[in-house]
């Protein structure tokens, strides 16, 4: 058991640090120059130059990755060329945003899929499974902005019910901040959920054929009991892994969604690094994202260990 | 106006006209919050980063800094903080400033602080656009309080225009980590980065108080969104710059201040093949019919670009564009006696995307190749600053001032003349233009320095295109901008209704 886990974490940490050298190559692979972004297009070529030698971004990766992870193990992610402000701060302001939009996207999918899945599982076929897979084929079939910017036409423009765009802190304005999270937290959850739905659906009409369950059935077990409780762990193998996935990329922001809804998270921070090249930032949000998928997915393995106790030793 | 609102909007803009022309003390709309949805996240309100002098968020820079002046209708200056800028002959100017103008801190800004900003802005550490504008200040003398006395290392017709934007506005030295300070009519209430700015009224503030308690702009990078914001009511104003929106917003009726003040252009590069040669420039000039463009990319709203000199300059000339012509481009790729295929580099902005396609096809129409290169933002000003381009889309509202576009893009040598275009006589004639005192004169010298550059078609002049302001039926004091070159709007003038 120690063996395996042991091998799970070497195995991530040269995921990490290929990551990690991959993204310290990035100004030489990019084109596009902080320097323009920062001293605007006017300035001369020697404090242009100037300008690139102090972020040393001429070393070579692996001599860039130390520099990074030294720094990084006390604190120091970095200063942003283009506002100045430490990248460290800059993340501790985003993520909470992100993390925020994030669990209440999962909690909106898995209030939609699971109910709906068992549903449509416990009678294939019928008007629930018919209805459920008609709407989650077109939610799949939809661009996930076209999903944010349909709810905004209908909650905000054609009810007034809800703001179309901006973000509220929840310390200050508690109630506005609920009010602004709602169609982004909706448009995130539906988008997962129509996926939720057709995996849980295939995982449960697969278990529902297990002698055990018929078992269960002559017993007299009622449909949701029986669902819940003895069909519904077995079949959320492939689901759990698209959870997990979902939380570990969802770190680094949907630029999308946040877009959208101008929520000032992860993916409006990569997004605007990339476009002024502002690397320090670029390269932090990369390694910090690219951590998160791999605990995710450390994480959904654990789960799985308990979910199902056979696949605790399958390591290879 | 503009003239190409639809006539089914006539009812809804005759309702926003009768509201907008309601004086705010008489329906007791004084004070309130305006929310504004810009396109632009603010990170720095220091006018020496450039964030609050884009044409989206001059509004920003004018409610914190209220520059010396500001573009009025026509290209005409209006003086805000200064009351007067004279010289005799465009190298010696006398800057008069409005008497006992204070900081929002109640400091001074008098000519001592005007040379301070001039100087800061110049510094070698300075990374303002304005930068090349202060450093040819020679000397900077304040010869009483309000009057300083300014000497250029040359002569320079475009002097004053720059003093509407950054080097105009009149900034504090700011302490570290926080704004430097203005004396426009807003102060800085707090600042959310990627979010939101909040602005609140000047205690000091020169002028009448502001009629908004208070005033917050907003990042909405999504423009879809941003638009629904404004028909949701989550935000009062929007920055627009998409002309599906903004005929969208006239059909609707809002409240706009608009103008055609973004001009599509694009540079050929003539320091290589095949733009080096004239003839294959002509061509593809000759190629393209700016019709096509103007309703694909602007569906219709907006006018064909003649040259570099714009409709809505104060020059009054203007050139002789060449008419479209597939049989002319065909009768010049002859003579040019080589195939001819090139890299076309834009952005991913729609209108860009639609308007690369539909020169894509004309210009296949003619036997010309053209690839389109779409690249981020960051790629773009690189190949453009790195002149590493075949042609490159060039999206910008710098011929909104006629003096200063003549004379940084077309010169030979000039820092904006990324074709690398060297004709001695457009070169000649646009320095004597910035030397030359009278504004008639003047303007011949650009008009034939402007129909060389149309001839030779170093650059590509497509269409003005819409960009601007649109408010909902609630916000009074947007003023009409039809016939301005810039979208610059006071919000001290602007209220809500409650």
């Amino acid at each position: 058991m120690m063996r395996t886990w042991t091998v799970r974490a070497g195995r991530a940490a040269i995921v990490l640090a290929l990551l990690g050298l991959v993204t310290m190559s990035l100004p030489m692979l990019l084109t596009g120059n902080p320097a323009l972004s920062v001293l605007g297009p006017d300035a001369t070529p020697e404090r242009i130059e100037a300008f690139l030698a102090e972020l040393n971004l001429d070393d070579p990766p692996p001599a860039r990755l130390a520099d990074w992870l030294a720094a990084a193990a006390q604190g120091d992610l970095g200063t942003s060329l283009v506002t100045g402000r430490p990248v460290a701060d800059e993340i501790a302001r985003r993520l909470p945003v992100t993390l925020e939009l994030l669990i209440g996207g999962q909690i909106v999918a898995l209030a939609i899929a699971v109910p709906l899945a068992m549903a449509s599982a416990w009678k294939p076929g019928g008007r629930v499974d018919r209805a459920g897979t008609l709407a989650s084929f077109l939610l799949i079939a939809t661009p996930p902005f076209i999903i944010a910017l349909g709810l905004i036409a209908v909650f905000a423009v054609a009810l007034g019910a809800l703001p179309a765009t901006g973000w509220r802190d929840a310390w200050i304005d508690p109630a506005g901040h609920l009010r602004h999270l709602a169609l982004p937290v909706l448009a995130t959850g539906l988008a997962e959920a129509a996926v939720l739905v057709r995996l849980l659906r295939a995982g449960l009409i697969e278990t529902l054929d297990q002698p055990y369950i018929l078992a269960a059935r002559s017993r007299g077990m009622s449909a949701p009991v029986l669902l819940a409780t003895r069909a519904l762990r077995p079949s959320s193998f492939s689901a759990l892994t698209i959870v997990g996935m979902t939380v570990g990329l969802a770190f680094g922001g949907s630029v999308l969604i946040e877009s959208v809804f101008a929520i000032p998270g992860m993916g409006q921070l990569a997004m605007g690094a990339i476009e002024t090249r502002d690397f320090p930032v670029i390269e932090a949000v990369i390694i910090f994202s690219g951590a998160a998928v791999v605990v995710a997915s450390i994480a959904v393995d654990l789960i799985y260990s308990l979910v199902d106790p056979r696949t605790r030793n399958a390591s290879r | 106006m503009s003239p190409y609102r639809p006539l089914a909007a006539a009812a809804g803009l005759a309702a926003a006209a009768a509201l907008s022309a309601c004086a705010p003390a008489a329906d007791g709309a004084a004070g309130g919050t305006l929310t504004v949805g810009l396109d632009t996240d603010v990170t720095s309100l220091d006018p020496i980063d450039n964030l609050v002098a884009h044409q989206s968020t001059l509004i920003v820079g004018n409610a914190v800094y209220e520059p010396l002046f500001t573009d009025g209708p026509e290209g005409a200056l209006e003086p805000r903080l200064a009351e007067s800028i004279e010289t005799g002959d465009l190298r010696t100017w006398t800057l008069k400033l409005k008497p006992d103008l204070v900081f929002s801190d109640g400091s001074p800004l008098d000519a001592e602080a005007v040379i301070g900003h001039f100087e800061r802005m110049a510094g070698p550490e300075s990374t303002c656009l304005c930068q090349p504008a202060a450093a040819q200040i020679d000397s900077a003398e304040a010869v009483d309080d309000t009057t300083v006395r300014l000497t250029l290392a040359a002569p320079d017709a475009a002097f004053d225009r720059g003093l509407t934007r950054s080097l105009g506005m009149i900034a504090t030295e700011p302490e570290e980590g926080k704004a430097p300070l203005g004396a426009g009519a807003f102060t800085v209430a707090s600042t959310d980065p990627g979010s939101s700015v909040t602005l609140e009224p000047n205690p000091e503030y020169h002028g009448p108080a502001p009629i908004l308690d208070r005033l917050v702009f907003r990042f909405l990078p999504d423009t879809d969104s941003r638009y629904q914001s404004l028909s949701s009511g989550t935000v009062d104003m929007v920055w627009l710059n998409t002309a599906h929106l903004v005929a969208q917003a006239r059909t609707e009726g809002l409240t706009t201040a608009i103008a055609d003040s973004t001009t599509a252009t694009a540079f050929l590069n003539t320091t290589r093949p095949p733009f080096d040669d004239v003839r294959v420039r002509q061509a593809v000039q000759a190629a393209i019919n700016r019709e096509v463009i103007l309703e694909a990319a602007d569906q219709g709203a907006g006018r064909l670009s003649d040259g570099p000199i714009t409709s809505g300059s104060p020059y009054t000339a203007r050139t002789d564009h060449p008419d479209f012509d597939p049989d002319r481009a065909r009768r010049l790729l002859a003579e040019y006696g080589e195939p001819v295929a090139f890299d076309y580099t834009t952005d991913a902005r729609p209108q860009s995307a639609q308007r690369a396609a539909v020169i894509q096809q004309m210009l296949a129409d003619v036997g010309i190749d053209m690839t389109i290169d779409t690249v981020d933002a960051a790629t773009m000003d690189t190949r453009l600053f790195g002149r590493d381009f075949d042609a490159i889309e060039f999206f910008t509202s710098a011929y909104g001032e006629t003096d200063t576009a003549m004379k940084s893009i077309f010169p030979e040598g000039a820092p904006g003349n990324f074709s690398g275009y060297a004709d001695p006589e457009v070169t000649s004639l646009i320095g004597e233009a910035g030397e030359t005192v009278d504004p008639e004169e003047r303007a011949g010298l650009y008009g034939e320095a402007a129909q060389i550059i149309v001839d030779e078609a170093p650059v590509l002049f497509y269409t003005e295109s819409p960009s601007g302001f649109a408010a909902s039926y609630t916000v009074g004091g947007i003023p009409d901008l039809s016939e301005h070159n810039v979208i610059s709007i006071l919000p001290s003038e602007l209220w809500i209704r409650r």
